[in-house]
C-alpha cells in the first residue's frame, strides 16, 4: 500500500517536471546560467584575450563607485527614465480615450498613433537623425523661419538627452495606447451611463471610473516602460554612441561599450549585475506596493 | 414623483427602426411593466426615458415638461441595469453615494442619506465591502440602493432580476413591490418575463417589434388578450389557439365540433362561415368537468403529461395543433390515454386569423355598419 501511494507521488512529480521541462531548459540556458555566470565573473578581473582570470572580490564594484562615467551613466538613466515614463504613459493615455470616442476617421488616427511602432528602430534612427540635423534638419529649417540660429541637437550635451527622450516618447507612446485602448474597451459602458445620469462631469467620469479602471493598464505600461528606459542601446548606437562626452550615455550603453570595446568582461559583469538589481527593485516595487492598491476586476 | 407622456415617439437607428408610434401616459406613483422577447423595443424605451438614446421623431414629457433637449442629468430620474453597473473600485458606501457626490451634497447629508438607504434595503452591514465581494442578490441591492438614494421622480429598471436565480428572483420581486408601495415613486421597469409582469405590475406595456400591442393591468392582459401574441406571450404555459371554421352554433376544427354557449353564439352572428383562431387558456380545458359543460366535451389522446407539483398540464394534439390543459397534478393519468376534456368557452376569445386579432364587439359593429 505504502508503496503504491509513493508510486502515484512519484508519477505525478514526474510528470509535472517533464511538462515543465521545455520552458525550463530554455530558462536554464538563457536566463539562469547567465545571471549566475555574471555575477560570479563580476568578481574577477579577466580581460579578453587573457586567458588567467584573477578574484578581485568587490574591486569591480569598487571602481564603479569611483567611476565619474558610472555615476554620469546613471544620473542620466535617471533623468531618462523620468523623461520617457510618465509623459509615454500621459500621452499613451490620452491618445486612447481620444481615439476610443465618437470620432470621425477613428481607424486612421488610430493607424497614425500606433505607426511609429511598426518602423524599424534603425529607420525611426535615421529619420530623427534628419529632424535634428543642424542647418538643414527639419527643425532647424523651421527654427530658421524665426530667425533662429541652426542648433545641434545630438551635438551639444546640454540638448542630447530631451532630442533623445523625445524621439523615444514619439516612438512608443502609441504602443501603449493599444494596451490602453483595450482597458477602456473592458470597462463596461454601463458604467458611463450611469455617470451620465447621476450627472458626473466629464472630468470627474475621468478621475473616478476612467482612470482607476485603467490602473492595471497604467502598472502595466509602467513597469514595461520603466524597464524600456533601462535597456535602450540601438538608437544610441546609431545616432550618438553616448556622446557627446558621455551625455547621452545610458546603462546598457555603458556595458556594451565596457564589455565590447574595452574588452573587460569582469567590470561589464559588475555592471550588469547592477542593472539586474536596479530591474529586481522595480520588480518588488510593483508587487509589493503598487498592487495592493490597484483593483483588478 | 411624477407621470410620463409619450407622445407619437419613433426611434430610428439608420434605417432601422426599433420603436413606433409610441402613444402612452404613464401616471404618478404608477408602476408599469414593459415586456416583450428581444428586441421588442421595451429597452430601447427605457433608454429614450433616461435620455441615453435620442429620440427620432416625437416628444417626450416628464411631469408636464418635454425632456426632448434635457439632459439625462437633467431628468431627475435613476437607473438600475441588468448588470447592476456597480462600480467595481468602490465600496458600497461610495456605490451608493455616486450620484450625490455628482450633485455635490456635502457629505454629513450623504452619510445620513446613504445610511437611511442601506437600512431600506438590509445592507447596512456590507457598506464597506467590494461588489466582488457580494452575491448577486446582494449587488442588486446596492444597486437599487444607488437608484433610491437621489429621490428621483422615476425609477427605471432594467431586466434588474435576470440575472439571479430562481428563489432570490422571487424574494428580490416581492421587495421591489414592497419598496414602491413605500416610496411610491413612479416606476418604469422592463423585462421578458411575464411572470415579473404579472405580478408586480400596476400595467403591462406589452410591446412588439418596436410597437405596443397591449397596455393594461395584468387581470387584463391575462383575460382579454387583443391579439395573438399577446395570448401567447402573457401566461405560462401560453394561450391555446385552433384553427377552425365558425357554424351556426359550434366551432369546428378538424375531426372535432366544439358547441358554443349561447353569449358566444350572440356576439359571433356575423362571424358565421369565417374562419377564425379560437383562444382559450389551458385552465378552461377541464379534465374533471363540470356537467354543464358536457355538451362541450371532447375525446382527447393525451401525449404526455408534464407534472410541476401544484399543477399538471396535460399536452394533446387536435387537428394538427398541440394545446396544453390545466389538470389536476393528484390525478393519475397516463400519456396515450384517451380522455374527455371539457372546454369552458365562456372564457374563450376569437380572434381574426389575418389581422391576429381578438374580435370584439365594436369590431362587430364595424361589420354590422359595412
Amino acid at each position: 500500500m505504502k508503496n503504491g501511494w509513493r508510486n502515484s507521488t512519484f508519477k505525478v512529480n514526474f510528470y509535472s517536471w517533464l511538462f515543465l521541462l521545455p520552458s525550463l531548459i530554455f530558462l536554464t540556458i538563457f536566463t539562469f546560467y547567465p545571471i549566475l555566470k555574471t555575477i560570479y565573473q563580476s568578481f574577477f578581473q579577466s580581460m579578453q584575450g587573457e586567458h588567467d582570470s584573477v578574484f578581485i572580490g568587490l574591486d569591480n564594484y569598487k571602481y564603479l563607485m569611483e567611476d565619474e562615467v558610472f555615476w554620469e551613466v546613471i544620473k542620466n538613466n535617471i533623468w531618462y527614465a523620468l523623461g520617457t515614463v510618465p509623459t509615454s504613459i500621459i500621452l499613451a493615455m490620452m491618445m486612447a480615450c481620444f481615439v476610443n470616442a465618437k470620432i470621425r476617421a477613428k481607424s486612421w488616427i488610430r493607424t497614425f498613433f500606433f505607426y511609429p511602432t511598426v518602423i524599424p528602430t534603425i529607420a525611426i534612427a535615421n529619420i530623427w537623425l534628419f529632424i535634428y540635423t543642424p542647418g538643414y534638419g527639419l527643425i532647424n529649417h523651421i527654427l530658421s523661419w524665426f530667425g533662429i540660429g541652426s542648433v545641434n541637437f545630438l551635438g551639444q550635451s546640454e540638448t542630447v538627452m530631451a532630442a533623445m527622450i523625445v524621439m523615444i516618447v514619439w516612438k512608443q507612446a502609441g504602443y501603449f495606447m493599444i494596451f490602453y485602448l483595450a482597458g477602456l474597451q473592458n470597462i463596461p459602458t454601463n458604467l458611463y451611463e450611469v455617470a451620465k445620469i447621476e450627472g458626473t462631469s466629464a472630468w470627474n467620469t475621468f478621475k473616478t471610473i476612467t482612470f482607476p479602471l485603467l490602473m492595471p493598464t497604467t502598472l502595466f505600461v509602467f513597469i514595461i516602460s520603466l524597464t524600456n528606459a533601462f535597456k535602450l542601446v540601438d538608437h544610441i548606437i546609431v545616432m550618438t554612441q553616448g556622446g557627446p562626452n558621455n551625455a547621452s550615455n545610458l546603462l546598457l550603453y555603458y556595458i556594451y561599450q565596457v564589455a565590447f570595446r574595452f574588452w573587460d568582461k569582469g567590470l561589464a559583469s559588475a555592471l550588469t549585475v547592477i542593472m539586474l538589481m536596479i530591474m529586481v527593485i522595480i520588480a518588488v516595487i510593483q508587487f509589493f506596493s503598487l498592487d495592493r492598491k490597484i483593483h483588478y476586476s | 414623483m411624477a407621470s410620463l407622456k409619450f407622445e407619437d415617439i419613433e426611434k430610428n437607428y439608420d434605417d432601422l427602426t426599433v420603436v413606433k408610434d409610441l402613444n402612452l401616459e404613464i401616471n404618478d406613483e404608477e408602476f408599469i411593466v414593459f415586456v416583450g422577447p428581444s428586441g421588442c423595443g421595451k429597452s430601447t424605451t427605457l433608454r429614450i426615458i433616461a435620455g441615453l438614446e435620442e429620440i427620432s421623431k416625437g416628444n417626450l414629457y416628464i411631469g408636464d415638461k418635454s425632456v426632448n433637449q434635457v439632459e439625462p442629468k437633467d431628468r431627475n430620474v435613476s437607473m438600475v441595469f441588468q448588470n447592476y453597473a456597480l462600480f467595481p473600485h468602490l465600496n458600497v458606501y461610495d456605490n451608493i453615494a455616486f450620484g450625490l457626490r455628482a450633485r455635490k451634497v456635502p457629505e454629513k447629508e450623504i452619510k445620513e442619506l446613504v445610511t437611511n438607504a442601506a437600512g431600506i434595503l438590509g445592507i447596512k452591514n456590507l457598506l464597506a465591502r467590494k461588489p466582488k465581494e457580494l452575491s448577486g442578490g446582494q449587488q442588486q441591492r446596492v444597486a437599487l440602493g444607488r437608484s433610491i438614494v437621489r429621490k428621483p421622480e422615476v425609477f427605471l429598471m432594467d431586466e434588474p432580476l435576470s440575472n439571479l436565480d430562481a428563489n432570490l428572483k422571487v424574494q428580490m420581486r416581492s421587495e421591489i413591490t414592497k419598496l414602491h408601495k413605500e416610496l411610491k415613486t413612479t416606476t418604469i421597469y422592463v423585462t421578458h418575463d411575464q411572470i415579473e409582469a404579472m405580478t408586480m405590475a400596476d400595467r403591462i406595456v406589452i410591446m412588439k417589434d418596436g410597437v405596443i400591442q397591449q397596455v393594461g393591468t395584468p387581470k387584463e392582459v391575462y383575460n382579454y388578450p387583443n391579439n395573438v401574441f399577446v395570448g401567447k406571450f402573457i401566461g405560462q404555459p401560453a394561450m391555446n389557439f385552433i384553427n377552425g371554421i365558425l357554424k351556426e352554433d359550434a366551432f369546428i376544427f378538424g375531426e372535432y365540433m366544439l358547441p358554443l354557449p349561447i353569449q358566444q353564439i350572440d356576439f359571433l352572428r356575423n362571424y358565421i362561415g369565417q374562419e377564425l383562431i379560437l383562444g382559450i387558456r389551458p385552465e378552461d380545458i377541464h379534465y374533471e368537468g363540470d356537467y354543464s359543460l358536457q355538451k362541450s366535451s371532447l375525446n382527447i389522446k393525451v401525449d404526455k403529461v408534464e407534472l410541476l407539483g401544484s399543477e399538471a398540464y396535460a399536452y394533446m394534439n387536435v387537428a394538427g395543433e398541440e394545446i396544453i390543459s390545466r389538470i389536476n397534478p393528484r390525478l393519475d393519468i397516463k400519456s396515450q390515454q384517451n380522455l374527455n376534456f371539457y372546454f369552458d368557452l365562456e372564457w374563450a376569445h376569437f380572434f381574426n386569423p389575418k389581422s391576429k386579432n381578438r374580435l370584439r364587439k365594436t369590431e362587430l359593429k364595424n361589420v354590422v355598419n359595412q
